[in-house]
């Protein structure tokens, strides 16, 4: 009996000791069925709007003044919208143009965000304030009103820019070039701070100052140390983020200051059906639905994200 | 100025010239900033190009109607959310807490733009409860009652959360457990110990969804056409109204600001452990 358990013993050992932080993480993020299920749920919306509009047998642009506002059909999945173009085929690449703008916003803030705010956090003193009263002017407008400010007043300048460029002339890129440079400017000071606080946190702890001690330069400390133990909540943060993003861009483009016609947004296409709502409501509800439910999977993945990577945050 | 006329006409440069010194838009960057400032520290917030009046008189007529819109709103959060968020911590991780909190989560998560045609296609087109409510005559009209019901959904979880998280806290204090054991019946608990002592916090809450009720107040103002701060703020956005678009960010800003303000100052009022020394 006792020497079964002693030849026992070491196996197990050993078998934990090879798991990582991230295996762990993964095992507890597998468990949590809502947040599987809502990454799937993603992914799947993802690839109908990266491939969809290209297997579609529509030209999501392609007008059919004879098919107008047509209800669902097997020929028309979701029907067709007011100007006979396929819906499901406008909506998969609104899908792109969500999706599109989530990847580039996050990336521009989580970089802004990780470089200021570590450095913020590292450097302290005059610099640390400089950046954190910066970051309570932004965070002090309404999102969305700062968003609609910044988008409304470059706009127009972009615009001009672009049409004396050729090539970009009539493509829509100065209009997804506003919105990025919009979203970016009012996300990056909830990241920074999120960033600065975890570092700091750590900046004062022991293996910084023996870190410190042995001579590493400050860069080496950033990215050895800093940002891979501050990383766990940025990533719980990039889900949000992702999901806030579309959020904006589809509010911005309902608003009319963010992706124009013809180019496809569920924003645009919410407020384009407006005004025939009693008429064809299924041109409002599948864009508005659609929307909801990727928004609500990014915020379900992201409270699994956050139980799988923040075990000590738990209820 | 280019950008305020209208394509299809072409005014002659001396016109241009004109409207260029009228506007003061002739001067150096720095003196146009300086006037700007000294005009809005007076209060002036100078004057609307496309609706040919000052902002602030513009302002002084949107803002009140959206006031209305705002604190009804608050009132409706408050006497649902604070009652649901005291239910689901005395009912807690029971399927009752589940069910709210998750209903509450998915309600939140659908943008008002989304929230508010579908909920007229439900009510208005389905079930025929309401009239078809557009345009604007007075907070206790029936048009009110869709924006309202839509700008509280919002925030509602926010004041959800943390209701339940406070009472919660509050519920495994020391004085609740010896009320308990004096064998006090449940509800005096609840209203006499637990409540006055859980709804402290609550009230940071109710201060944070101003920003949330102002962006609601954008949306559904243009959804259902209501003459207030949210309808002015995109028109001028979309009209290039500059001044406008200045003023109504500013007054955002002051309005989040402001609340916080009071936030804070309440709160030292109601919990006298927190007022500075």
């Amino acid at each position: 009996m006792s020497k079964t358990l002693t030849l026992a013993q070491p196996a197990i050992e050993k078998q934990v000791r090879q798991r990582s932080l991230w295996i762990d993480a993964f095992d507890r993020f597998r468990r949590n069925k809502m947040a599987v299920g809502s990454l799937a749920f993603i992914i799947f919306v993802l690839l109908t709007a990266v491939f969809g509009p290209i297997i579609s047998p529509y030209d999501p642009l392609r007008q059919n003044l004879l098919d107008v506002a047509k209800p669902p059909s097997m020929a028309h999945w979701f029907g067709t919208d007011s100007l006979g173009r396929d819906y499901l085929t406008r909506v998969m690449m609104g899908g792109r143009t969500a999706f599109l703008v989530a990847v580039v916003v996050t990336t521009i803030t989580t970089v802004m965000g990780v470089l200021i705010g570590t450095s913020a956090a590292y450097w302290g003193r005059w610099f640390d304030n400089l950046i954190m009263r910066l970051t309570d002017i932004i965070m002090a407008f309404p999102h969305l009103l700062l968003a609609m400010f910044i988008a409304g007043t470059i706009r127009p300048r972009f615009l001009d820019l672009t049409k004396s460029i050729t090539w970009l002339r009539g493509t829509g890129v100065a209009d997804y070039l506003v919105v990025f440079g919009a979203l970016a400017v009012v996300s990056w000071p909830g990241y920074a701070r999120l960033i600065r606080g975890q570092v700091l946190s750590l900046v004062h702890s022991e293996f910084i100052a023996a870190e410190r001690m042995l001579g590493a330069s400050s860069w080496k400390i950033m990215r050895d140390h800093l940002i891979p133990n501050a990383l766990g909540p940025v990533i719980v943060a990039l889900s949000a983020q992702f999901g806030g993003a579309m959020l904006l861009e589809s509010s911005l483009s309902f608003l009319g200051i963010g992706i124009q016609p013809p180019g496809a947004s569920w924003g645009n296409m919410i407020s384009d059906n407006l005004l025939t709502w009693r008429y064809q409501p299924h041109l409002l509800a599948i864009p508005g639905i659609v929307l909801t439910l990727v928004v609500l999977a990014f915020n379900f993945l992201g409270d699994g994200l956050n139980d799988a990577l923040n075990p000590r945050a738990r209820r | 100025m280019r950008l305020l006329i209208p394509q299809d006409v072409n005014p002659d440069q001396a016109t241009i010239d004109r409207l260029r010194h009228q506007y003061g838009l002739d001067k150096p960057f720095l003196v146009q900033l300086r006037d700007y400032l000294t005009n809005l520290a007076h209060g002036n917030f100078g004057s609307s190009i496309a609706l040919n009046r000052p902002v602030g008189s513009a302002l002084a007529h949107a803002l009140p109607i959206s006031m209305q819109l705002g604190l009804a709103a608050l009132v409706l959060i408050i006497i649902v959310g604070i009652p649901l968020g005291v239910i689901t911590a005395l009912k807690q991780n029971t399927w009752l807490d589940y069910t709210i909190l998750f209903g509450t989560i998915t309600l939140s998560t659908i943008p008002p733009f989304v929230l508010a045609p579908l909920l007229m296609i439900l009510l208005i087109l389905k079930l025929h409860i309401l009239p078809s409510t557009t345009g604007w005559s007075g907070i206790f009209s029936v048009k009110a009652i869709l924006p309202v019901v839509t700008l509280a959904v919002g925030p509602l979880l926010g004041v959800v959360r943390y209701t339940r998280f406070s009472v919660i806290e509050v519920l495994g204090q020391d004085y609740v457990r010896t009320a308990r054991a004096k064998g006090l019946p449940m509800r005096a608990i609840i209203f006499r110990h637990i409540l006055p002592n859980a709804l402290t916090p609550v009230v940071t809450s109710l201060g944070l969804t101003v920003a949330g009720l102002i962006t609601g107040s954008i949306f559904l103002e243009n959804i259902f056409g209501i003459p207030g701060f949210g309808q002015l703020a995109v028109n001028s956005i979309t009209g290039n109204d500059y001044q406008v678009i200045l003023g109504t960010t500013i007054v955002g800003a002051l309005l989040v600001i402001g609340s916080n303000l009071i936030v804070d100052v309440l709160y030292g009022l109601l919990d006298p452990r927190v007022r500075l020394q």
